[in-house]
């Protein structure tokens, strides 16, 4: 099931966040979802070539795959449009179901809702996102991969540290321990 | 020229020229605005001949509208088309593969954005590869446009029709991550030039 | 599609139309800046569709070969085939005064112009397809039809559809045509 889906700015601001309705504990997705984005930079940079790198083919896609090796409760899967617009999608480990093409898929949808939604001359790029299709087309894909079901949260605990005021990428180090 | 323009292209072209008309306050004083490109009818034509004197049977070209042009309508004529470049940018670049570095970012505007909004490409780019490039549209589509119709008279005021596509522009790069000033010179009748000058961090 | 390369760009007529709704949208938005008031934006929307449609109707003519309208239905079968021509696709035609001198422009579903705009509560009076009313009415007025039209339905506020209502007031007999003088 997808647990939450985050869609970010250009400037790393985030624009839409949606958390499952049946997580207790919606702040640790929102930590997740800052320290994914230090990920996606990093992936989404052209590197320069040296042995062993990653093939020019895999450089050229905005689909980013896994982000990092997945712990056993989450998967977190990256997405960085040519507009440095970032989405990221976090799903149960649990769920072996969910194949690669279905999430490729899932982020190619995503992505012609959000520029269809830009076309919108009210809506500011970069702002917030208030459309209401959006947040419906983003609602049922959450709802969509599946009853929802019940996340335990004792089954991971996070760590993290964060500087007070703002917790900015580098200030967060977020640890997964089942 | 013009003929081969037509359907939703050719209200593309209208609606583009028309940007400037509506951005002026007062679009009730047909006789007093840019005439050339607001459709004057008769009545208003031969108004305007007999309030500027017997000497002059034609409609005036306005230099000091001009002046209040560049002050005023430019900057929100660019800031138009800066919206619609950044959001264009994003339909059409959906399906792209990333973009290696800033010169393939500057192609992509001069090939895939030009021939979608001029179906055609930029005839030339060139680069003194320290964050200038030089775009020149020897055939510029909404200057050949108004050629076409006879008005070359009024290429003086062609300036208004740049402002626009300088925001696209603009709008495009900033879309793709790159942030740059735009300005642009017609060099003839239908050859137009874009300097682009990306900021340098 | 892959995702590898370049995309295959659209066909050039659709194209044009979302440019249209795109540059349309963002001039509405700066019109708003400007005037601030949603009626005195209407008023402009108006002004700039009579400008816009006093020059697309030689356009019109001058590709379509077509005589004279005799009666007001041919009239609404060339506004519609215009809309075709210029905008990808056509409204219906309905909803005729028993009289015969008013009918209705109706999309279904959705708004010729403006497919995703997505109006703000504080902005519901903006009239965001005034612009259609100013270009059929300055276009007709061009064929010495005089008319008045008014927004019935707008689907970008709720309705199930945009319908625009079009009224004939009468013939123009005195205005010459452009070009004589």
């Amino acid at each position: 099931m997808a647990l939450c889906i985050g869609v970010m700015g250009a400037e790393n601001q985030p624009l839409l966040i949606k958390i499952s309705p049946n997580i207790q504990d919606p702040i640790k997705f929102h930590f997740m979802l800052h320290s994914a984005l230090d990920v996606v930079e990093e992936k989404s940079q052209p590197l320069p070539k040296t042995p062993g790198s990653i093939s020019g083919a895999d450089l050229r896609e905005l689909y980013l795959g896994l982000l990092y090796p997945s712990s056993d409760e989450v998967r977190v899967y990256g997405y960085c449009a040519n507009t440095r617009m970032k989405m990221i999608l976090i799903v149960e480990a649990s769920n072996t179901t969910l194949r690669d093409n279905e999430i490729r898929t899932m982020f190619r949808r995503l992505h012609v809702a959000y520029s269809n939604m830009i076309m919108n001359p009210f809506y500011d790029v970069g702002q917030p996102i208030s459309s209401k299709s959006f947040h419906d087309f983003v609602d049922s894909m959450i709802a969509a991969f599946g009853v929802g079901k019940l996340v335990n949260p004792t089954l991971y605990s996070v760590e993290m540290e964060y500087f007070e005021d703002v917790p900015t990428l580098t200030g967060i180090r977020l640890l997964l321990r089942s | 020229m013009a003929d081969a323009i037509s359907g939703p292209s050719y209200l593309y072209n209208l609606l583009a020229n028309e940007l400037s008309v509506a951005l002026y306050g007062d679009l009730d004083k047909t006789s007093e605005n840019m005439g050339a490109l607001t459709m004057m009818t008769i009545k208003d034509r031969k108004a305007a001949a007999a309030a500027a004197g017997p000497s002059s049977s034609e409609a005036p070209v306005d230099t000091s509208a001009s002046a209040r042009d560049s002050d005023t309508v430019f900057p929100k004529l660019e800031s138009i088309g800066y919206q619609v470049g950044q959001r264009l940018i994003e339909r059409l670049t959906k399906e792209h593969a990333r973009f290696k570095d800033e010169l393939d970012r500057m192609k992509f505007v001069c090939t895939d954005l030009w021939k979608y909004l001029y179906d055609k490409q930029i005839d030339t780019l060139r680069t003194n590869n320290q964050g200038t490039y030089v775009f020149t549209d020897n055939l510029f589509r909404p200057l050949a446009f108004f050629s076409a119709e006879g008005v070359d008279q009024y290429y003086p005021q062609s300036g208004r029709f740049i402002a626009f596509p300088c925001g696209i522009i603009r709008g495009a790069l900033s879309a793709l991550g790159i942030r740059c000033t735009v300005s642009a010179k017609v060099l003839s009748v239908t050859c137009c030039v874009f300097e682009v000058v990306v900021e340098r961090t | 599609m892959s995702a590898k390369g370049k995309a295959p760009l659209l066909d050039n007529n659709k194209v044009n139309a979302d440019l249209i709704k795109l540059t349309y949208g963002a001039l509405v938005a700066q019109i708003l800046k400007d005037y601030e008031k949603p009626e005195d934006v209407n008023k402009q929307l108006e002004k700039l569709g009579y400008n816009i449609g006093v020059r697309l109707v030689e356009d019109f003519i001058a590709h379509h070969n077509i005589p004279r309208c005799l009666d007001f239905r041919q009239t609404a079968e060339r506004v519609q085939q215009a809309f075709r021509f210029y905008l990808g696709f056509q409204p219906a035609v309905g909803n005729w005064a028993p009289t015969g001198n008013e009918f209705s422009l109706i999309w279904d579903n959705t708004n010729p112009i403006g497919d995703f705009v997505e109006f703000p509560d504080n902005l519901r009076t903006l009239q965001y397809s005034r612009v259609l009313c100013g270009a059929i009415r300055g276009g007709l007025e061009m064929v010495q039809i005089d008319v008045a039209i008014t927004i019935a339905k707008e689907f970008l506020l709720g309705d199930q559809a945009t319908e625009l209502r079009i009224r004939f007031n009468k013939r123009l007999e005195d205005a010459l045509p452009i070009g004589e003088d």
